[in-house]
């Protein structure tokens, strides 16, 4: 298995979202942001504080407690 | 005809509202800066009537009062104008759909920042999603204008949107896949500024600078203007009008007492001396002007360059001690130019406790840029270290207040999740622009006060109203802040404007110590009357009383603390 949450995704590390462990409201704040299954994503930094992505040509902040609901497959 | 633009947090939606009206308004290059709607009149093409800009929402399903007005908007236009992020149009489209699902009104799209695409490799086949959408699109640049022709004309083609009812998902992902192209590019060298900014440990190094390079240089520009501009016009222009006007009127009388106030040895101290046509003009432009221009010019910088972001994910660890995420940093560094626009902007936050926390913690410890300056003029004159101490006593208060708030009310920290524009180059018109808008709001709505405060002064020393206030407030005041009764006159006026009422500090004679405890506690004990009403508004009735109530217990325990700690530290 090398499904992991968003948190131990290494810096400069691409993954694809495989699932959202959050209630309804975290997954479509989620979504809104463009964050669901299936989306690519590089974490560009987050060893403590806040973990940031760049998903698309966007780049968002994710507080940890949100960050650890997102479940994610290395590549 | 109301034409409504709509569209996702920082799109430009602003920019263009400014551009199709000529009506001038906030922009900057961070999520969040428009929290109300503007309305403008537009007349183009032979159509009159009305444009509005909402705040942005990533939804039709609002998660922030900033959102609900945006959806609210929506129900009460004629068209809509969509504003979409070229580079972005994935993230974007979802708000695209759920309109042209939902909503049975005409709608075209503008498909903004269209500049930027180029060199950041997207390529968007224009006729292509004007195809597969069904309605107009233009491609536009609010910063340069580009496009807006092209817009103004397609709001006459503008139709109500026909779609089938499919997954909005499913949808989009066939949208973007048939007209948009990303092309691989290397990393630039804005590529490495962004992420070093953001990631530790060169982040906080970089943050560490640009917030001390930001404090001096608004230090030293507003210095320098005092020094070499504002005052030079005082004293070589304005005090010989001053000094005949007084002959004129002698000295003593009360209309000399309310229009030039007190001589000092027949000459003009215009800080001291509490006349309208003194210290009621002397204060605002030639104290508080000075800084107000320079930290909105460095504020400006930081905010089109998009910077503030940044910061907010840095501070998250911070701010979630006090029971907030990074992102509150917006209010309370809007705090530091006004406390007005600071307290409008918890309405991009979400929950209540959050906004409770986020208001209660500016109102009480961020000093407004007047207030600062005031304290500069005032304290600053004994030496910078004892500035630097009153802004320490205020972060402490911060921190433990915002400790104490998060453990005893019931919830928990929100979290942040936001999005990180990239770096953009500030425009020099757009960020003169944006100065002029602040400052002209600082002339319409601080100088009258300001000149009512000093009225007001005159007023309650006429009247005695003060000695009576000092006789009851005395205790308080005399034991247990260590101040001269007569301070209370600071208090009673810092109810109306702070910096009018740091300015009557300067008559008391007090000492360095009492100047740092009555600073700290007129700061603290109550926002000023105008960010009080936005603050009631906000945060309804109920929230303010508690918010009121901490207000003045912190006062009452802070201000006694620092005045016994320094006291045993000798001062």
């Amino acid at each position: 298995m090398n499904k992991i949450s968003l948190i131990s995704l290494r810096d400069h590390e691409g993954a694809v979202v495989v699932g959202i462990a959050g209630g309804l409201n975290a997954k479509r704040k989620l979504e809104n942001m463009g964050i669901r299954i299936g989306k690519h994503v590089i974490k560009i930094s987050g060893a403590s504080g806040p973990v940031v992505i760049k998903i698309g040509s966007s780049e968002v902040a994710i507080g940890r407690g949100i960050a650890s609901k997102i479940v994610v497959r290395r590549k | 005809m109301k034409i409504l633009l709509v569209g996702n947090p920082n799109v430009g939606k602003s920019v263009l509202f400014s551009r199709l009206t000529g009506a001038r308004v906030i922009a900057s290059n961070y999520p969040g800066t428009t929290v109300s709607f503007t309305k403008g009149r537009f007349s183009f093409l032979g159509i009159n009537g009305e444009l509005i800009d909402a705040p942005g929402t990533y939804s039709l399903n609002p998660t922030s009062k900033a959102e609900e007005v945006a959806v609210d908007l929506i129900e009460e236009s004629d068209l809509i104008i969509n504003v979409i992020d070229a580079t972005n149009i994935e993230r974007n489209l979802l708000l695209t759909l759920e309109i042209m699902q939902n909503i049975k009104k005409p709608l075209i799209v503008a498909l903004n920042m269209w500049d930027e695409t180029k060199h950041r490799g997207v390529e968007i086949d224009i006729a292509r999603l004007r195809e597969m959408l069904g309605i107009e699109v233009a491609a536009t640049c609010g910063l340069t204008g580009e496009g807006i022709a092209e817009l103004i004309r397609k709001i006459k083609k503008a139709k109500i949107p026909q779609v089938e009812r499919k997954d909005i998902w499913t949808f989009i992902g066939t949208i973007v896949s048939s007209v948009q192209k990303l092309h691989h590019r290397h990393h630039t060298f804005s590529d490495v500024v962004q992420e070093a900014s953001i990631r530790p440990p060169w982040a906080w190094v970089i943050a560490a600078f640009m917030v001390l390079l930001s404090f001096q240089t608004v230090r030293f520009i507003g210095e320098g203007l005092i020094n070499y501009i504002f005052n030079p016009l005082f004293d070589n222009f304005y005090t010989p009008f001053i000094m005949k006007l007084s002959a004129l009127i002698k000295d003593g009388s009360f209309l000399h007492s309310i229009l030039i106030g007190q001589l000092n040895n027949g000459s003009i101290d215009y800080a001291a001396a509490f006349g309208m046509l003194t210290t009621g003009l002397y204060v605002p432009i030639a104290m508080v002007l000075p800084y107000v221009f320079s930290f909105y010019l460095i504020l400006g910088l930081l905010e089109d360059f998009g910077y503030l972001p940044r910061l907010a994910v840095l501070s998250d660890r911070l701010f979630h001690k006090v029971g907030l995420h990074g992102y509150s940093i917006v209010p309370m560094i809007l705090g530091f130019g006004c406390n007005v626009p600071g307290a409008l902007s918890i309405r991009i936050f979400e929950e209540r406790r959050e906004k409770f926390i986020a208001a209660t913690l500016m109102a009480v410890a961020v000093p407004c840029m007047a207030q600062t300056s005031m304290i500069i003029g005032i304290l600053g004159r004994f030496g910078g270290q004892y500035v630097a101490i009153v802004f320490f006593n205020l972060f402490l208060i911060w921190f433990i207040l915002g400790k104490l708030l998060n453990r005893l009310l019931k919830g928990r920290s929100p979290e942040i999740l936001v999005e990180i524009p990239p770096y953009r180059m500030p425009s020099f018109k757009a960020l003169v622009k944006k100065m002029w808008i602040r400052l002209r709001l600082f002339f319409s709505d601080a100088l009258p006060y300001v000149l009512l405060g000093v009225l007001l002064v005159n007023i309650l020393y006429y009247l005695k109203i003060i000695d009576f206030f000092a006789y009851i407030f005395s205790p308080l005041i005399k034991n247990l802040w260590g101040l001269p009764k007569d301070s209370i006159g600071a208090l009673i006026v810092g109810f109306l404007r702070k910096d009018v009422a740091i300015g009557m500090l300067r008559p008391l004679g007090l000492t360095i110590k009492q100047l740092i405890v009555s600073s700290t506690v007129l700061a603290v004990y109550f926002p000023c009357i105008a960010t009080f009403m936005v603050l009631l508004r906000e945060l309804g009735v109920k929230d303010m009383i508690k918010s009121m109530a901490v207000m003045i217990t912190t006062a009452v325990v802070a201000g006694s603390v620092i005045n016994l700690s320094l006291s045993l530290l000798g001062f």
